[in-house]
């Protein structure tokens, strides 16, 4: 072999070289995040707006505290989508990075529902199981769950009824770890709502905390049990909602990942500037007005059709978000304010008003994208938009059986409104989401 | 990384700016030599490119030069003050590239294997052999130890001097010609190869035109 063909490899390989938008952006996550970690408990405190973010994390609280169903198996991976772009377009193709858990866990058996979110330096990790036939509005049968939240610093916020509450530490050992158990008043929750009754925490090798909790349950070894399983080994987190397009300057990511959709859990993925923290600012949600910042069985979200533009104000409002939930068409279109728009042989609702874009994804879902309010898109881009969207084929739909008469019904693009459960839903069993790609 | 340790860096002599030339948007004057130095996003708009590029040659792998990139400006942003004081930034980074791959061993392990559970296609033999030649080179290459694979793309992408590249690498002159010896052997090339070698192996030069041609490329 001669030398110059080694250089002549070099320069090929060169020619493939990664793209450095993506590698910048890519580093201003990670700067980003490193910053959000710093910032640690200051950050948190400001959880109590929960539930805002998105209907997706106010997600599937039914189905940690009592209710709710469960999908099966394992989640593929979503595809990228490859949509085409709009002259002129402000759009950017957009591959969202895969999210890796520094620890895995060993799941109880039966419990085949997964959920992870990520945003604002906190990554937790959930399972459950239910009866699918649970109405999710706290009076079907109570089911079981457990799951885990890394967090930057030991401390993280817990509370009752949005009122911090005060903790009692004990010292105990988690699968030959020193570590501690964290007991709290009935009824606390975390800042994205899980359960934080009784948790077990401990620092892990790269310095960062877990922090593992069970749900409503019999076993009162579960926590023990499912901490035991807890090993510091990398885990990528598989993706059930995928956002193909951006738009410049949005490098902070917040996703929730559920495998279940229904009409109170979503699965949704925010885009961000710098900096924008989706916990911050007021309670968007209310639960008929207590103002819990921790959804109980009884508390919804956002419409779907509001909650990714959200209200000016909102933090949420400065980010690209879309999400998938259960929502029949006709209820988005008897809103008013949607246009039929085709795309390419597709048809999507676009309401320039409120700068949302809707698309019927069958099986009683629907994709619903919202842009920036400061970058309001052009219909066209708010179409190609909500066609990038994908489902993951592990996405299950479950509509409610039950609409919840305590409910609020919302006001369309206001975050700060409650939704109606899905009571238009179909009330068949549970149905299997196709993939739209 | 201490600045104390990128010991040369600031030394035009040792360490010749071998990356991009600034974009036009990017005054020269002000580039690596004025007292504030650019700012963190005009190096990355001016420098990115190269150092993408620099970096999939030393890795071997696009994924893995994401990696090693997106955690070497991390980490540059962070001292970003620092190092914009600095004459030449971009050799300064580039270093940060090459010591973060010659770090990271362990990390790629648990980051890059991926079980696809696919069965590759059976290879049939390429009728020219110039494709058989090129995938021999590229395994070859992916298996030379990271230090060897560093000291062959400094020299023969970038085309620095010994004493620049022991510089980079943290290691002594003898040490790289060790490298570069054993990589080149390894890759079943012949010393005699190396027309050039005579030229790079003396002192240190700044490479600026061959530098250039990079930039452009």
């Amino acid at each position: 072999m001669k030398l110059s063909e080694l250089r002549t490899e070099f320069e090929q390989q060169a020619h493939d070289a990664p793209d450095p938008g993506s590698t910048a952006a890519a580093a201003e996550r990670s700067f980003s995040s490193r910053n959000r970690r710093r910032r640690g408990v200051s950050l948190l405190a400001a959880a109590t707006a929960v539930v805002v973010l998105v209907g997706g994390v106010a997600l599937g609280i039914n189905h940690f505290r009592g209710g709710g169903s469960a999908p099966a198996g394992p989640p593929p991976a979503v595809g990228v989508p490859q949509v085409l772009l709009p002259d002129g377009t402000r759009l950017i193709r957009h591959q969202l990075p895969t999210i890796t858990s520094p620890v895995s866990a060993a799941v109880p058996q039966g419990m085949t529902g997964a959920q992870w979110i990520d945003g604002g330096g906190r990554l937790s990790v959930g399972y459950f199981a239910g009866d699918p036939s649970s109405t999710g509005n706290g009076d079907g049968p109570a089911s079981s769950s457990v799951g885990y939240v890394i967090t930057a610093s030991e401390d993280d916020p817990i509370s009752v009824d949005g009122r911090a509450t005060n903790v009692t530490t004990t010292p105990t050992v988690a699968g030959g770890h020193p570590a501690a158990l964290v007991s709290a008043a009935p009824g606390a929750v975390d800042a994205f709502g899980f359960p934080a009754e009784r948790r077990i925490s401990w620092q892990l090798g790269d310095g960062r905390w877990i922090h593992v909790w069970a749900g409503s349950s019999d076993d009162p070894t579960l926590l023990d049990g499912f901490a035991r399983g807890v090993s510091e080994r990398p885990t990528a987190l598989v993706r059930t909602i995928h956002l193909g397009v951006s738009l410049p300057g949005l490098t902070e990511e917040w996703s929730v990942n559920s495998t279940m959709v229904d009409g109170t859990t979503q699965t949704s993925v925010y885009l961000c500037p710098p900096g924008v923290n989706l916990f911050a600012g007021p309670a968007e949600v209310t639960d008929s007005g207590s103002g819990s910042a921790a959804p109980d069985a009884s508390t919804t979200v956002s419409a779907p059709t509001s909650a990714p533009p959200a209200s000016s104000g909102s933090p949420i409002s400065r980010c690209l978000g879309a999400m998938i939930a259960v929502m029949p068409l006709d209820q988005v279109t008897a809103q008013g304010g949607f246009a039929e728009l085709s795309v390419d042989g597709n048809t999507v609702l676009v309401d320039n008003q409120q700068h949302t874009a809707v698309k019927d994804l069958g099986d009683g879902l629907v994709a619903i994208v919202g842009s920036p309010t400061g970058t309001p898109l052009s219909p066209e881009d708010l179409a190609a938009a909500v066609l990038s969207v994908r489902a993951s084929s592990s996405v299950v739909a479950v509509p409610a059986s039950k609409p919840d008469p305590g409910m609020v019904v919302t006001e369309r693009a206001t975050a700060s409104s409650v939704a109606p459960t899905a009571s238009g839903a179909s009330s068949s069993a549970a149905v299997t989401a196709a993939p739209t790609g | 990384m201490n600045l104390t340790e990128g010991a040369g860096v600031t030394d035009e002599a040792a360490l010749p700016p071998d990356l991009p030339a600034p974009s036009a948007a990017v005054p020269a004057l002000a580039w690596g030599r004025a007292a504030a130095g650019p700012t963190y996003e005009q190096f990355v708009a001016a420098e990115l490119p190269a150092l993408t590029r620099y970096a999939r040659v030393l890795t071997g792998d696009r994924q893995a030069a994401h990696d090693v990139v997106a955690d070497a400006l991390v980490a540059a942003r962070l001292k970003w003050n620092r190092i914009q004081g600095l004459e030449y930034p971009a050799a300064y980074v580039r270093r940060i590239v090459t010591t973060t791959f010659l770090a990271e061993r362990r990390r790629w392990s648990t980051r890059h294997i991926r079980s696809t559970g696919f069965v590759p296609d059976r290879p049939t033999p390429d009728p020219s052999g110039a494709v058989d030649d090129r995938a021999a080179l590229h395994m070859l290459l992916a298996g030379l130890p990271r230090q060897q694979r560093a000291a062959l793309v400094l020299r023969f992408y970038l085309d620095l001097a010994d004493d620049v590249i022991a510089t980079e690498i943290g290691c002594s002159v003898g040490a790289v010609r060790g490298y570069v010896s054993r990589g080149l052997a390894a890759l079943r090339i012949t010393a005699a190869d190396d027309s050039d070698a005579d030229e790079r192996r003396g002192a240190s030069r700044p490479d600026h035109d061959v530098q250039q041609e990079r930039r452009q490329s």
